[in-house]
């Protein structure tokens, strides 16, 4: 017998924690009151943050799956901070630098104050393990490229939703190729005015308007990354 | 060449009303900014001075030959605040420059408590007797003289466009869907927070929202002799949400506009940002020919076309990044598909997905104009 995706997906819902099946289903009260009632009972707060990020998991599967959507995304991503800060305080130490998956660089760039895409692209990519430098919106080019000398990220991501972006975007790109800083970099670029186009116009190496899929991509590249280093690649 | 037989404004009727028109009508979206950016002027004296904007709008429409429709008003930062909407402009909130436009500030404005107040005595009174002053630093005078700013332009367009330029597409009233108010005043998070927890406090507020709109729309269409009205919506989308919160807080809600101004002889025309693939289908529903199903590039217009075919008019997208970085030869190949694929029952108005943007190459838009114009006509 076949088990669909589907399925599968609604199987390991079921062998989730009641916490992990809370957060899935967006339980948004129970979820909060679990994690404070575990937390006064002491108990560890990486064991409750784990079943937190299983939920978060499967909601990104389910997200793929197209039976959930951009808005049950969001939904998970604010229950899951809200979550993480009733924990923190009982956290003994922070992430170490070791644990992180990457880096990433997020702005939206001068002349536009949107914030929405790259906020989403942020929680989801923290979660996953990435460091965010949020730069914040209506950033000059030079700050950026600032930045990636700083930083020596991973990715670069720039959320756009006006047109006026595109050459401030592809400025940044030509600095960045002028300073010897592109080849390593991939560059996102995501939002509703963006296209293929926009992509090989500003010199970017990945668009979408799916905020899921550019987390894909900037997994895929590390695990790529991973793989090729543990061959003698990097 | 065959020649052109019928005035913008048959043009435009015979489109709605799925007839056919001796050529596609157009009517791209054209505000204040690319007449700014193509003229070099300045953007933040065009938010203050709003009539600088229309005068822009009005030599720019005039130097590129005209078209058929247009949404009549600049849009502008005072405008947007009376309508109850937190606005930067350039020259005030943002720099003022030759990258710099108006945006909406989208954030928290408005409160979770605020739902029982709007329920209770309407968006508008809401807006005009708190919550003005919480989205600008506005006094009670400034907020007289920005009326009076806004009359004074309605009159002068409505004289430029309707009498002087007989533009056939004219927007007797503009209004932000109540679902799109809401998300854009609350934030789209907390806005979705409170559509899966405490819907019953939305439910309340688009009720009277809807019927608000319903009635000012009349009215106002009434005293100025329009018969379309614009209604931009871009939250409620299946990109964004799944069809069970868009069957409950905003199909039937749009249902009761399109039917009750249908009794009026106005057309709504609803300017649909983003993907509504998954929500075409819904609007099979409404009464055919009864408003303009108008999509910005991320909607597959084809599919749609497929779907709405001889039920509704659709208003076309030539895409902003298009505009701004594609080629002519790029701009006439895509405006040629449109005119092939979606006049066939006269269903068709060809415009930009969105705004044309301000930094829009000239060719490119003559490209459009001149496409439109000539591709039909000169077909055997």
């Amino acid at each position: 017998m076949k088990l669909g995706l589907n399925n599968f997906i609604h199987l390991l819902v079921i062998m989730s924690s009641h916490l992990t099946k809370n957060l899935i289903e967006l339980e948004r009260d129970k979820v909060l009151s679990e994690v404070k009632e575990r937390l006064i009972q002491g108990e560890e707060p990486m064991r409750i943050i784990k079943e937190c990020k299983e939920g978060m998991a499967l909601v990104g599967e389910k997200y793929k799956n197209k039976e959930y959507f951009l808005a049950e995304l969001m939904l998970s991503g604010e229950l899951f901070k809200e979550a993480m800060e009733l924990i923190e305080p009982y956290l003994a130490e922070k992430t170490a630098e070791g644990d992180i998956k990457g880096k990433i660089i997020l702005v939206t760039i001068q002349g536009d104050i949107h914030d929405l895409g790259k906020n989403i692209l942020a929680t989801l990519l923290k979660l996953e393990g990435f460091k965010i430098y949020d730069l914040g919106v209506d950033v000059n080019p030079d700050i950026i490229v600032e930045k990636v000398k700083e930083v020596q990220p991973d990715f670069l991501g720039f959320s756009s939703l006006l047109t006026i972006t595109f050459d401030p975007m592809k400025e940044v790109i030509d600095k960045l190729k002028e300073a010897g800083l592109r080849e390593k970099l991939k560059i996102l670029v995501g939002g509703g005015i963006t296209t293929p186009l926009v992509k090989d116009y500003i010199g970017a190496d990945f668009q979408t308007i799916d905020a899921m899929e550019g987390v894909q991509y900037c997994l895929e590249l590390i695990k790529a990354r991973v793989v090729i280093g543990a061959r003698g690649g990097i | 060449m065959k020649e052109e037989y019928m005035t913008p404004q048959e043009r435009m009727t015979a489109a709605i009303n799925l007839e056919e028109p001796d050529r596609v009508p157009i009517a791209p979206i054209v505000g204040m900014d690319l007449p700014a950016a193509y003229y070099g002027l300045s953007s933040a004296e065009m938010h203050k001075e709003p009539i600088k904007g229309l005068d822009a709008m009005l030599k720019f429409f005039d130097e590129f030959g005209g078209w058929d429709g247009y949404t009549t008003l600049p849009l502008y930062k005072s405008g947007y605040i009376l309508g109850g909407f937190k606005f930067k402009a350039p020259g005030q909130e943002l720099p003022d420059g030759p990258n710099y436009f108006g945006q909406f500030d989208e954030g928290e404005w408005m409160k979770l408590e605020d739902y029982k107040t709007v329920a209770d005595i309407g968006w508008y009174k809401f807006v005009s007797n708190e919550y003005i002053y919480r989205i600008s630093n506005w006094t009670p005078e400034d907020v007289d003289k920005a009326r009076k700013q806004f009359f004074e332009l309605a009159v002068k367009a409505g004289q430029e466009w309707i009498v002087k330029r007989k533009i056939g597409l004219r927007a007797g009233a503009n209004r932000v869907h109540p679902f799109f108010t809401l998300s854009l005043n609350r934030s789209m998070i907390k806005f979705t927070q409170d559509l899966y927890y405490r819907p019953e406090l939305v439910d309340a507020a688009l009720n009277i929202m809807t019927d608000e709109l319903i009635k000012t729309v009349i009215a106002q269409c009434k005293y100025n002799g329009g018969n379309v009205v614009f209604i931009p919506e871009e939250r409620a989308e299946g990109a964004i949400y799944p069809l069970k919160i868009f069957e409950r807080f905003w199909w039937p809600y749009t249902k009761i506009i399109v039917e009750e101004l249908s009794e009026e002889g106005i057309i709504p025309w609803f300017h649909l940002d983003q993907c509504w693939d998954l929500n075409i289908p819904y609007f099979k529903e409404l009464p055919r020919a009864s408003c303009i199903i108008d999509l910005d590039g991320l909607t597959d217009i084809f599919r749609a076309k497929e779907i709405l075919k001889d039920h509704l008019c659709l208003m076309s997208d030539v895409s902003a990044s298009l505009f701004s970085i594609g080629t002519p030869k790029q701009i006439e190949d895509y405006v040629k598909k449109l005119i092939d694929k979606l006049g066939v029952d006269g269903g068709h108005i060809l415009s930009s997905g969105c705004e044309v943007p301000p930094n829009c190459r000239p060719e490119n838009f003559k490209a459009f104009l001149k496409t439109g114009k000539t591709y039909q006509l000169s077909k055997e």
